[in-house]
């Protein structure tokens, strides 16, 4: 997310998994007097916003395409608004207190908690006084049935806000093996069949030691990273 | 894929219906899971749960192999 020009206030939000195929992923601000306090981002890699995702697109090389007016903080409301707690909290098995100080930045670990908003997948609230403004206006998608009068990134029904895209894939299981290793000799991997009434494979003595899962889904693991300098 | 808990290292997301579960690690999209002692012609099913996605929490996932084939 790419704050310019703005004066916005972004309170509790909670950036995750965004990717970075240039600049990074997250918050950043340039001539802008916007404050974050807190804001996390977790997942997220790359240094500087680049590519965000977006309830109804996928922003590719982000940078300076969002433009966030100054307000930001007057959320339109509503459920899973960009507004609300993300309940996204410390990780109480970090042992220590969060609370970095302006003007630092601490790495710890945050989770969320299971009633945050970013659950909500999509809300009737109408548009936030926020949509994408590009200097490379050629990498935008327009959806054919937006009017070109309605703010670009505006969607018909619902606004933006901490939501969780629908465009992300549903994880699945798509390969697992059985791991061996056997001495010198290296690794032998036998495949393990994911039907259920596939005939049983792991021939080997003692049964399975070592099963390897691999998913359709990367893992982000919950490190994040908490920026709370106040511009 | 998070851990809901945010953490992987307590084990608590992957379940067996046998042996004994030692250790779960996850690196990009491949999760290991090492275990011992799941006897010989037994079928093995695992669980995985407590975990959620960029899309939400998700279903309990679950897969069963056997141990050697049973005569």
């Amino acid at each position: 997310m790419y704050l310019y020009y703005g004066q916005a206030t972004l309170t509790n939000c909670a950036f995750v998994a965004n990717y970075s195929t240039g600049a990074g992923a997250g918050l950043v601000t340039s001539s802008s007097g916007a404050r974050r306090s807190p804001t996390a981002s977790s997942g997220s890699t790359g240094a500087a916003a680049a590519r965000i995702r977006l309830p109804d697109r996928q922003l590719r090389n982000a940078h300076r395409q969002l433009l966030l007016r100054p307000g930001l903080d007057r959320h339109a409301g509503g459920v899973g608004n960009i507004g609300d707690d993300p309940l996204f909290v410390r990780n109480p098995s970090d042992g220590a207190t969060a609370g970095a100080s302006a003007g630092t930045t601490t790495t710890a670990t945050f989770i969320f908690k299971p009633a945050r908003p970013a659950s909500t997948a999509a809300t009737t609230a109408p548009c936030l006084p926020m949509w994408p403004i590009s200097r490379q206006r050629r990498h935008l998608r327009t959806p054919p049935h937006r009017s070109r009068r309605q703010p670009p990134g505006c969607r018909q029904r619902g606004g933006y806000g901490a939501y969780e895209s629908p465009f992300l894939p549903e994880p699945r299981l798509v390969r697992a093996v059985s791991r061996r290793t056997h001495g010198t000799l290296g690794d032998f991997d036998i495949d393990l069949p994911l039907d259920p009434s596939a005939t049983p494979v792991e021939p080997r003595r003692n049964g399975p030691k070592k099963l390897i899962l691999v998913f359709s889904e990367r893992w982000w693991p919950s490190m994040a990273i908490w920026a709370t300098s106040q511009k | 894929m998070v851990a809901v808990d945010g953490d992987l290292g307590d084990k608590s997301e992957v379940t067996l219906s046998g042996g004994t579960l030692n250790a779960v690690s996850m690196t990009g999209r491949e999760m290991t899971v090492e275990i011992n002692g799941v006897p010989d012609r037994s079928c093995l099913r695992l669980s995985l749960a407590g975990w959620w996605t960029e899309a939400g929490v998700r279903s309990p996932v679950e897969a069963s192999w056997y141990a050697r084939p049973p005569r």
